[in-house]
């Protein structure tokens, strides 16, 4: 049990927190540890194991927080992930996360962990919610009928904490003995469960329960059994007469509801706001009316408060940076000294400009809009445009992600039940504009041509991804599993979170932007200085100026971009020598350059997490795909406008 | 053999596994051979009474599915008759096997009435009911309740997912809400869930 002591990668952590999609676990995980992980209300948040450590008693343990499951199994990649931990690594104590508000079907998933033997403590979340919903759990009753501690917990305020912790301490020392609930099956079942259980060998779980996961996942990956032929013989006899997985899944149903019905009072609920919020929000008529004005907040905000701040940090660094710095750069004796600190500060004042008050904006609005439980709702209410691009509408939450970063967004299509729709959706995402392409968009279109052109960059890049996402689902192959999404309840946002999941997105802009802006702005300097940047930008310009009909400076940006998308946009600040583009650009120039940035390679980060999710072959197509994408579409644009009469 | 005997035997194996019946079952279970079973699938395909796909098995229609328990409850009926008034035990399946066929619709629900509509036949299955309304989840309108009697699907994920959601036959649902030929929102067991409508094609429910 004492897991430290051994190489982890065998043994797993010492506490693993694991339960139903959006029942609070990384919540709970935040509260235990030191370790900040995003937080939201929809189903499949925590697409990956995130391991952390705490102190309890004085002791270090492991704590290692699961993406939520319903099932032990393997019918999509999130689950097969927990499910693999939890089996093959022998974890020291299991915290089964519950959502109380819905008890009976979470004890599904309880009833099959005490089936692995393992000490277990079962943390009833949201507990302080069930008043309102008029609902009442003896957890005291729960505890005895199940054979396992259950404690009542509030994750997200940290009540009830304390008692798990030392519940979780008392099962660490002391050897807990467990006398849990059984689950007893149909005689045939039980028949079979026992001859497997003398066939197999292996010991990392109960043979009782490895036998009952071997009936019930007929073909599951996990299956490494010695005597696969006497087994799988077993099974196939049996399954000509039964459906085993579904007679297991009704008799731990059954189960579940009798002890569920033996603890819980329930009364009539309270009418709430968020019910009428969820009629409204999900009705044929004004869940459409909704999702727009849903849609038409966050550009709106990013619009006026966007470029509010990003006029206001403009004109405060003018003041504070650039003004008292220039006497002090021209007193440098060297020119190229002068170069690079004058591109540096530059470099700065176009990050802060320009993608810091968007990126942070949407941020903030993304993840209020996270934790009301608006994002399911959305998945809900575009399935049937969806199906146009051959995909359903849990392909949307990843998708809205992507709005974000293309990065968590590509992880978040783990949620996603088969291979053709996750590779499909990756590459709408690396097309859908990020944080970064938002602050380009907004920083040089929106404020320096008009709110109107913005949208349309929008409307243009939203058509693209429909038209590619129309034309490639016919041809990607597989099967596609429809729409299958719990419908989490409506939340209050908590200000505390919000602003904590704004700043560990935004962070990273801190620490890795601002220096590489520093660094290309420097070495951009000095190519400049010695006269290599004409001589870089040159086999370009074909491409740049003649077909895309921009300077020919844009086209180094462009390259510098593939670091950082908003890179891009800083950079030709700094290339044209002055905060307003249209000094050095026109408005046609400045639009065809914004789409282009919005369309082609979706950054190196991204590229690396396709290559990690797909592999080499498919990461570099995608990226060549965009690439192609937004050169064709970008000169094809600009002709259009100037046949229309916009001057070049 | 009678087209009423496949339906039965397809609705018994689809209600009892979760999944397609096979054509070599089918034929086992009927000891007929499977090219005949194969030609009178043929005729209930024509008739819309089931689908059939050459690698996935059968799988009755909602129309099918009414047909084949129309009998099973004149089959049900009859076991209780033989059992709890004649006091026959043995062989009452096989007579009640035998007469089911030509029993009228009119004289199994006299035959109901007279029995006071027992909900269980000897064996503990339960008995359709009369009229009962049987249709695809996509059918059901907003706000009905239903019962679910199968899922019909060879996507695996899928119905893994579906059975650890609790939508396994004879879970109790009900629709929250509902989008004009598109998705929607059930609750089951205490929780909403969307449903796409092409997962909805494939469950099919018993409208309360």
């Amino acid at each position: 049990m004492k897991c430290h002591e051994f190489d982890r990668k065998i043994c797993g952590a010492d506490i693993v927190l694991t339960g139903n999609p959006n029942t609070g676990k990384s919540c709970l995980f935040n509260q235990l540890t030191t370790a900040d992980a995003i937080v939201s209300n929809y189903p499949g948040t925590t697409v990956e194991i995130l391991e952390g450590k705490t102190a309890i008693s004085n002791k270090v343990l492991h704590v290692a927080d699961l993406p939520g499951i319903y099932n032990l199994g393997s019918s999509s990649d999130d689950e097969k992930v927990a499910t693999d931990y939890i089996i093959e690594r022998k974890p020291g104590v299991i915290v089964n996360v519950v959502d109380a508000t819905l008890l009976e079907r979470n004890l599904y998933l309880t009833l099959q962990l005490l089936e692995l033997q393992v000490p277990m403590v079962i943390a009833l979340n949201f507990y302080e919610e069930l008043e309102d919903k008029g609902i009442s759990i003896d957890y005291k009753n729960l505890s005895t009928l199940l054979g396992a501690p259950v404690i009542p917990i509030d994750a997200l305020r940290g009540a009830g904490i304390d008692i798990l912790t030392k519940t979780i301490d008392a099962i660490i020392r002391g050897h807990a003995k467990f006398d849990y609930y059984h689950v007893q099956y149909d005689d045939h079942i039980e028949k079979a469960i026992d001859k497997i259980e003398k066939i197999i060998e292996e010991d990392n779980i109960p043979k009782r329960a490895a036998a009952i996961n071997l009936l019930e996942e007929d073909d599951g990956e996990w299956k490494k059994a010695r005597h696969k032929e006497r087994i799988r013989s077993i099974i196939d006899e049996l399954s000509k007469e039964h459906a085993l997985n579904t007679e297991i899944a009704r008799e731990r149903h059954g189960q579940a509801a009798l002890i569920a019905q033996k603890v819980m009072i329930m009364e009539k609920p309270k009418k709430h706001f968020k019910d009428f919020l969820d009629r409204f929000t999900t009705e044929p008529l004004t869940g459409g009316i909704s999702l727009v004005l849903v849609m038409g907040a966050i550009f709106l905000s990013l619009f006026t408060i966007g470029n509010y701040l990003s006029e206001l940090l403009g004109k405060w660094f003018d003041i504070l940076i650039t003004n008292p710095s220039a006497p002090l750069i021209k007193m440098i004796p060297t020119t190229i000294l002068q170069t690079i600190f004058s591109w540096g500060i530059q470099g700065v004042n176009a990050g802060l400009q320009i993608a810091l008050p968007y990126i942070f904006i949407f941020y903030l609005v993304l993840g209020a809009l996270e934790d009301t439980g608006y994002l399911p709702r959305m998945a809900y209410l575009l399935d049937r445009l969806m199906h146009k691009m051959h995909l359903h509408g849990n392909a949307i939450i990843p998708m809205m992600l992507g709005f974000g970063c293309s990065v968590p967004a590509v992880l978040a299509t783990r949620i996603l039940p088969n291979k053709k729709d996750r590779i499909l959706t990756s590459i709408l995402i690396c097309m859908i504009p990020c944080s970064a392409r938002t602050a380009v968009i907004f920083g040089a279109v929106g404020k320096f041509i008009g709110a109107g052109y913005a949208l349309l960059i929008y409307g243009i890049v939203l058509l693209l991804i429909f038209a590619v996402g129309y034309i490639l689902g016919k041809f990607l192959p597989g099967e596609s599993t429809g729409l299958i999404m719990e419908m989490p309840e409506y939340r209050l946002p908590q200000l505390k979170n919000v602003l904590k999941k704004t700043w560990m997105r935004v962070k990273d802009f801190m620490w890795i932007a601002f220096p590489l802006i520093i660094i290309g702005s420097a070495v951009l300097g000095i190519l400049k200085v010695y006269g290599v940047l004409e001589v870089i930008t040159k086999p370009f310009s074909p491409i740049i100026s003649g077909w895309l009909m921009l300077p020919t400076i844009a086209g180094i940006t462009l390259i510098y971009g593939i670091l950082r998308k908003e890179m891009a946009l800083e950079l030709l600040f700094v290339l044209g020598g002055s905060s307003s583009l249209l000094k050095f650009m026109t408005p046609l120039q400045i639009f065809i350059f914004t789409l282009v940035v919005a369309l082609y390679f979706p950054c190196i980060g991204t590229l690396a997490v396709l290559r990690h999710e797909f592999g080499w072959k498919k990461s570099m197509t995608i990226c060549l795909f965009t690439i192609v994408l937004a050169v064709t579409i970008g000169g094809l644009i600009g002709r259009l406008f100037f046949a229309m009469g916009i001057p070049k | 053999m009678k087209k009423e005997d496949y339906l039965e035997e397809i609705y018994k194996i689809q209600y009892r596994n979760n999944r397609f019946a096979k054509v070599s079952e089918l034929a086992h279970a009927l000891k007929v051979s499977d090219p005949s079973v194969s030609e009178m699938i043929r005729r209930l395909e024509k008739e819309k009474l089931v689908t059939f796909e050459r690698f996935g098995g059968v799988s009755l229609t909602a129309l099918g599915i009414r047909e084949a328990r129309k009998v099973i409850r004149k089959h049900q009926l009859l076991e209780v008759f033989f059992t709890r008034i004649l006091k026959i035990k043995k062989a009452s399946h096989e007579e009640a096997h035998l007469i089911e066929h030509v029993l009228s619709d009119a004289a199994a629900d006299k035959l109901d009435n007279v029995l006071e509509k027992p909900k269980f036949c000897p064996d503990g299955n339960p008995i359709p009911k009369k009229d009962s309304e049987v249709i695809e989840l996509t059918k059901l309108p907003a706000k009905s309740k239903a019962e679910v009697i199968f899922v019909a699907t060879k996507n695996k994920a899928c119905l893994e997912r579906l059975n650890s959601l609790g939508l396994v036959p004879q879970a109790k649902v009900r629709v929250v809400r509902k989008l004009s030929k598109g998705p929607l929102i059930l609750n089951v067991k205490g929780s909403d869930i969307a449903l796409g409508p092409n997962v909805c094609a494939t469950i099919f429910v018993e409208k309360k």
